[in-house]
């Protein structure tokens, strides 16, 4: 394995946790300063949560490893 | 209970048929999108099995051809039940609830394995019989009340639907979306192409849940 | 409103831990620590992940980004005191997102659990929407319309019990390790979760917890009413401890009697709605 290399899905996954954290960060602010409306701040919550998630623990490790057949029995 | 679903946002009109987007419709919309979007952009996997008997695995595989008809069939699919969780007309909402079940039989059809076939079949046999009661319960709806406008039926002004057709209508609702209820029987299941089976089961439960708020509100 | 869903994703993750402890002190073993399952979510996020080679792969992943973003969702309709209508639509999708994980992978175990599921939610869903009959006294199936009922009229848990009991079984079979989890039966290897490892399961294990957390709140908002945070808490520590006294002593049943059960309260749910007078 290619411990320590960072690929490029790792590069991809890292762009998008920054941009949805940064995004959910200014809604978080703009919602608090009642500029945005609280129905507009839950829809970006409900979109932006889930890759925000999931794209960090990928930039952490997914090292783009080529896929495995499925488990199928001990 | 006129708004058992929250205030409605948003009503489109067409005449006198109209679309409402209440908070409960818009869920049931966003989520049929959602897994119409998912069975287009998705490949379908390949079903891992092993040869009975021995230690041997195989994954089986979709043909182009098959692979375009069920996604076609996918895609119709999520439309119907798009179509029968907003609209505001109990007649429209039987046409697509009836729409919801042919793509059904379609999507499960296009797969050449004996099994699936014979599933296919049975669907095919529930969902045409089901479109009798269906099509019944609106129609004494029509005959009582005077209106298939749900959301005149909701407001009041006009007599109640008799519990009988209502009755009929989850009767009818629950043949066309028969899937959930086959299952067991995991005969559908021997089909490969998960973004399209899921389609089955998504739209079948999204017309029970939208019958069971048509039936409190008429 | 994003650190409630902060404190749901840890609440859940803790209240599962505690799940999993209680389980194993009533069944006289000492059990992981209480943030075990906090520690399971950290350990997925930084495991090695990949798509398995037979999966579909916009699917495989699709479907945990859905799985996140419904009970999301779910939290923000608790909070806003929206229709339980809603809940019952999402509830729904968790058995579809069951059912995706299951399939996406081409893995037979977990075909299986996404068979269990759809299986599941035939008599589950039923029985959830049972749980309607509170809008006989309430008039309204907004959260908080309900809620605002029973800070006059005392709490649901005494006025309808039968609703609160149906509430209780669906709540129950979301539960690991309970009597109708057969979607996660150990015959099936993990079920439905089989092959999502890695951030995957991590993503899994977030939608889980924030699950856990909506539905135990849901229950306490429509059948006890409003309640001071701190009794809010309490409450919500009794309630699991119970669920998992149930869960520790019972064994899972076979599919077809989950379902049966589960069928036959749908059936009891609407002979209470014809004592009501709902139904003629």
């Amino acid at each position: 394995m290619m411990a320590g290399k960072v690929t490029g899905l790792q590069q991809g996954a890292g762009r998008i946790f920054v941009v949805s954290a940064l995004f959910l960060i200014a809604g978080t602010f703009l919602w608090a300063i009642q500029v945005l409306p609280v129905i507009w701040y839950w829809a970006e919550v409900i979109i932006l949560f889930p890759p925000c998630c999931l794209s960090l623990g990928l930039w952490w490790m997914a090292r783009g490893r080529r896929g495995d057949v499925p488990f199928v029995g001990y | 209970m006129s708004s058992l679903g929250g205030a409605p946002w948003y009503i489109l009109e067409f005449g006198d048929e109209l679309v409402y987007f209440t908070p409960y419709t818009t869920t049931l919309l966003i989520l049929a999108l959602v897994f119409t979007v998912l069975a287009l952009v998705s490949r379908p996997e390949r079903q891992v099995e092993a040869l009975f008997g021995t230690d041997a695995i195989y994954a089986k595989d979709t043909t182009v051809d098959q692979m375009r008809f069920r996604r076609f069939m996918a895609i119709a699919c999520g439309c119907a039940s798009m179509g029968a969780v907003v609209t505001g007309d109990l007649f429209n909402f039987t046409l697509f609830v009836a729409l919801v079940g042919i793509t059904n039989v379609g999507i499960v059809a296009a797969v050449k394995n004996r099994h699936v076939q014979n599933a296919a079949f049975q669907y095919g046999l529930v969902a045409l019989t089901a479109t009798v009661p269906l099509f019944a319960g609106a129609g004494i709806v029509a005959a009582t009340t005077g209106t298939l406008s749900i959301v005149a039926l909701a407001s009041g002004t006009v007599p109640q639907a008799p519990f009988f057709a209502r009755a009929l209508l989850c009767l009818g609702v629950v043949g066309e979306g028969m899937a959930p209820f086959y299952a067991a029987k995991a005969e559908m299941f021997r089909a490969p192409g998960a973004p399209y089976v899921i389609m089955c089961s998504l739209s079948s439960l999204l017309i029970f849940l939208r019958v069971a708020e048509v039936v409190m509100v008429i | 409103m994003i650190e409630a869903l902060f404190a749901a994703v840890l609440g859940g993750l803790l209240l599962l831990g505690l799940h999993r402890k209680v389980i194993a002190r009533v069944q006289q073993r000492p059990g992981p620590p209480v943030w075990q399952e906090v520690l399971h979510t950290l350990k997925f996020s930084f495991k090695s992940t990949w798509v398995p080679e037979t999966a579909s792969p916009g699917l495989f992943v699709g479907i945990v980004l859905v799985a996140i973003g419904i009970w999301t969702a779910a939290l923000a309709v608790v909070l806003a005191g929206g229709s339980i209508l809603i809940i019952f639509g999402v509830y729904m999708l968790h058995k579809i997102v069951e059912h995706g994980f299951g399939l996406s992978s081409g893995s037979p175990y977990g075909k299986f659990g996404a068979v269990r599921s759809v299986i599941s939610a035939a008599s589950e869903i039923p029985l959830f929407v049972s749980v309607a009959a509170i809008a006989v006294f309430t008039g309204s199936l907004a959260i908080s319309d309900i809620v605002a009922y029973q800070a006059v009229n005392g709490p649901l848990l005494i006025i309808a019990p039968p609703a609160a009991f149906a509430m209780y079984l669906v709540i129950l079979s979301k539960m690991p390790f309970s009597p109708f989890a057969i979607v996660e039966g150990k015959e099936l290897v993990s079920g439905y979760k089989t092959e999502h490892f890695g951030v995957w399961r991590a993503g899994l294990e977030v939608a889980n917890a924030i699950k856990t957390s909506v539905l135990l709140g849901l229950f306490l908002l429509l059948f006890l009413g409003p309640l001071s945070p701190f009794a809010f808490v309490v409450a919500i520590v009794i309630l699991l401890v119970s669920l998992s006294f149930v869960c520790a002593v019972t064994p899972m049943l076979a599919p077809f009697d989950s379902v049966t059960i589960q069928a036959l309260v749908t059936v009891v749910m609407l002979g209470y709605l014809v004592l009501l007078g709902v139904i003629p």
